[in-house]
Parts: structure tokens; sequence; C-alpha cells
């Protein structure tokens, strides 16, 4: 009997040695996998592409709900203005169709000024469409989770768009699933131009909000509401893409206020570029853009055809510019 | 008597049950919500079922299930790999070394502790992230982060309550 409670006891010991070594073993595991995620990125991002497609069914699944319901709230909300945002709107139509025009002209100019200097062929945006399935959820990641992968055509290094402008860039892509990073991510670094003067500078993003402008040259002309847009410099991006306004100095940092609403996601555009023939008018362009992203794979829904008629009806309605000589 | 199949089968689910539920719940933690400023401050799901199964049931939510939800958060939200299974670990330990005085105490102890762990582990992250890349964190939103998960106890605490209740309900015809 004595001997067996000793034995027991013993066991009680060793088990509780056990569990301590495992938790000291554990913490050291999780050290040693930062370390890991510090030095070589290849393994970790291979790990992590393998996790999320495992689980993007189930992300799939639920962020949907999660969606619907954000939508809900957004509706009621919006409810409450109708009226003011309907005349806002109006009035902004009536603007937009003037640019518009003024768009349409500039682009029958550019054509045949290409023409003359006999420009190299432009690049074209092919977009496809995905879901946003999951996010970083937290202060210190700035991250997505798509629900298109390689399987789809998508690439590390491809630029993803929002509804409003540059979002971030797909930094790794799995089967099923591709991670981007957010333009204010701390690690994220975008060569921009600006719109108005032409300076270049990078983008650097640093978890707030708003990220800054650095390597911006000393005789940089720079002012409060000056848009930013993509250079295209290290050939990463298409030039162009709309990034953000200056929106001033803070910390002796000039802060860029980005066209998308980053946290509230639902749906963007990952963008392959790739040349085509300098004869691809922007009113063409546009047709075959809204036929191409119908095409896309990420999304079942395509776009209601009444509103694509609506919209090739108001492209036509828009007037018929010189055409290319 | 040895248990039958159906047996052995019915007590590896209510074992599985824990660690599944901490799955369910980190999951959650990364669905987009599209809310505006909602993405820093929030809160940290799967600390709170880690904390009640750290307290109420650590022979079935083990250190290493506390590592693994943590390595399924970072794969998923993007972080480095290692920070949240650091956190949870620690989170965990904490909660297991106090578990003596926790459980069985009443709801609003329970609440209590996990204030205390809520800020435990979000302070833990914002070191664990300042260290890994060498520069201080914004600090800003650490409180609400807490405090939201605190918030969130009662619900998400509650649902568990629910579970364990349930994981251990047995019918009248199989207690003979």
């Amino acid at each position: 009997m004595k001997a067996r409670t000793r034995s027991t006891v013993r066991l009680i010991a060793l088990k509780s040695w056990a569990h301590r070594f495992s938790f000291a073993l554990l913490l050291l595991a999780a050290v040693g996998l930062m370390m890991l995620t510090k030095i070589d990125t290849l393994v970790v991002e291979d790990v992590r592409a393998r996790v999320t497609d495992a689980v993007s069914p189930v992300l799939n699944a639920v962020s949907r709900p999660a969606a619907t319901v954000a939508t809900v709230v957004e509706d009621v909300r919006q409810l409450s203005d109708l009226r003011a945002e309907n005349a806002r709107l109006e009035a902004e139509n009536r603007a937009l169709l003037q640019y518009q025009e003024i768009a349409f002209r500039l682009e029958a100019e550019n054509l045949s000024l290409r023409a003359l200097t006999n420009y190299r062929p432009d690049y074209r945006h092919r977009f496809l469409t995905a879901r946003v399935i999951a996010d970083g959820a937290g202060a210190f990641v700035r991250s997505l989770a798509l629900n298109v992968g390689t399987a789809d055509g998508i690439e590390s290094g491809q630029a993803v768009l929002g509804g409003n402008g540059l979002a971030g860039r797909v930094v790794q892509a799995g089967e099923r699933t591709a991670r981007v990073l957010l333009i204010t991510d701390f690690n994220a670094r975008i060569p921009v131009l600006l719109e108005r003067s032409r300076d270049r500078a990078m983008l650097v993003g640093d978890n707030t909000d708003r990220p800054h402008l650095t390597y911006l040259g000393e005789e940089a002309s720079i002012a409060v509401g000056d848009r930013v847009v993509t250079s295209g410099h290290g050939g990463m991006f298409p030039p162009g893409l709309p990034v953000g306004t200056v929106v001033g100095l803070d910390d002796g940092l000039i802060r860029v206020q980005p066209f998308e609403h980053l946290d509230r996601l639902e749906f963007v555009r990952v963008v392959g570029f790739e040349t085509v023939d300098e004869t691809a008018s922007m009113q063409r362009g546009l047709g075959g853009l809204s036929f191409e992203a119908m095409g896309a794979v990420g999304v079942e829904q395509a776009p209601d055809p009444a509103v694509i008629e609506a919209l090739t009806r108001f492209i036509s309605f828009g007037g018929t510019p010189a055409a290319a000589p | 008597m040895n248990p039958s199949l159906l047996q052995r089968l019915d007590r590896g689910l209510r074992s599985a049950v824990p660690g599944l539920s901490t799955l369910v719940f980190a999951l959650l933690g990364v669905v987009p919500l599209h809310l505006p400023v909602f993405g820093p401050i929030s809160p940290l799901l799967a600390l709170i079922p880690i904390y009640y199964w750290a307290v109420h049931r650590p022979d079935l939510m083990t250190f290493s299930l506390a590592f693994a939800i943590g390595l399924v958060h970072d794969a998923l939200a993007g972080a480095p790999l290692g920070v949240h299974s650091l956190v949870y670990l620690l989170c965990y330990w904490a909660a297991f070394s106090q578990r003596r005085f926790l459980a069985g105490k009443g709801f609003f102890v329970l609440w209590w502790g996990m204030l205390l762990i809520a800020a435990l582990g979000v302070g833990l992250e914002w070191l664990v992230f300042s260290v890994f890349y060498a520069r201080l964190m914004p600090v800003e939103p650490l409180a609400f982060r807490a405090l939201l998960t605190t918030a969130l106890f009662p619900l998400v605490g509650g649902l568990m309550i629910q579970i364990h209740r349930l994981m251990l309900f047995q019918p009248r015809s199989w207690r003979a």
C-alpha cells in the first residue's frame, strides 16, 4: 500500500514536471517561429498560405453574413439622409458629365498626339474581383485575405484596388487564397508621384490610418490637397492608380489620406497589367472593362444586365468624340 | 466493462469541445466586419474561451492547444507566426495558475479575472510586436481592445458556460 502511494506521488511529480517542461518548450517554439519569420519568410509564407487555404471555405461562408449585417447597419444609417444624399449625387453627376466631356476630348487629343510622337503602347489593366474573407483584426497588422489565389491567376506583387483607390499589394498567393498587405501597414512601401507637380516620393505605411511620404526631393512642390498616384517605378504597379490626397504635416511627416476606406473593404479588384495596342480608346476600354470584370472568377454574381445596358447607353450618350486619326 | 464504440466516440467528442469552441472564436476574430475604426480595437476574441477553459478544464484545453490556436490566428490575420502563440500561451499560463482561486467563484469574479487577462494579453501583444519590429507600436488602441474583449465576456463566456453544461450532460439511460 505504502509503495503504491509513493509511486502515485512520484507519478504526480513527474506529470507536473512534464507539464512545466511542455510549457517552456512551447514558449521556446513560439519565439523560434518568430525568429524564423524574421529570417526565412518563404517557408513561413508557405505555411501561412496552406493554413489560409485550408480554412478558406469556412471563412468564405462566415464572411458573407458578417458583410450582410454590416450592409444593413450602413443602410439604416443612410436612410436618414437619403434626400440630401440624392441632391448631392445629382449635383455631382452633373459635374461628372462635364468632366466626361472633357475626358473624351482630352483622350482624342492624347491619341492624336501619341500617333504624332510614335508613343509606346500604353498598359491595359486586367481586373479580377475578389471577396475579402479575413482581415488583420488588430492594431499591429494591416492585411487582408482574399478568396482568390494562384488558381485564378493571382500572383504576388499585383496591385489591389478598392472602389475608390489603391488598397494594397498581394504579398503572397496560395492556391485558393491570397494575402494583401494594405498601404497603411508598417511594411508597405509604394513608389508614388504627386499628380500636380510630378514629384516622386515613397509612400510609407506606419500602422496608422494615414501613411506618410518620404524621399521627397528638396525642391519638391507640395500642397495640401495634392493627389497622390502610383508612379509605376520599380515595375510593381501600373502607373497612375489613385492612392490618396496630401492632408498636411504631422510630426514633420507629410501625411496622405488614402482614397479607399481601408477598414470596410468587402470586395476588391486585383490588377494585373499588360500592354495593348494604342488604339484602345477610353470608351471602348470602359465597355470592355465591365465585361471583363463580369467574367472574373472571384465572384459568382454577374452584374445586373440592366446595369450593363444602362452603362453602355450612358457611354454612347456621352457623345461621339473625334475619331482617332 | 469496456465502453462501446458509441460511448468512446461520445467521450472523444466531448473532450474536443473546448478546443473546437476556441477555434471557432479564433476564426470569428478574423472575419472582416467592415465597420469604421473597428479594426484596431477589435477584441482578442479567442482569449475569452482560452481563459474560460484554462480555468475550468485545463485537462482538455492544454498548453499545446493554446499554442496551436495562436498559430492559426497568426496565419489568418497575417501577423508574424508565433506572436499570438506566445501571447495565448502566457495568458493561458496566467489563468491556469489562478484557476484554484477563480474556478467556481461566481460570474463576476470570473469577469474580473477576464479583465486582468485581457489587459495582460493586449499588453503582451503590444510588447511582442514592438520587440519584433524593433520599434514602439501605437498604444492608443490597447485600452479599447482590452475593454472590448472584457465587455464581450458575458456573451462569449456565457456561451462557454452553456457549452460546458451541455458537455457534462448525460442522458439518464447512460448513468447506470
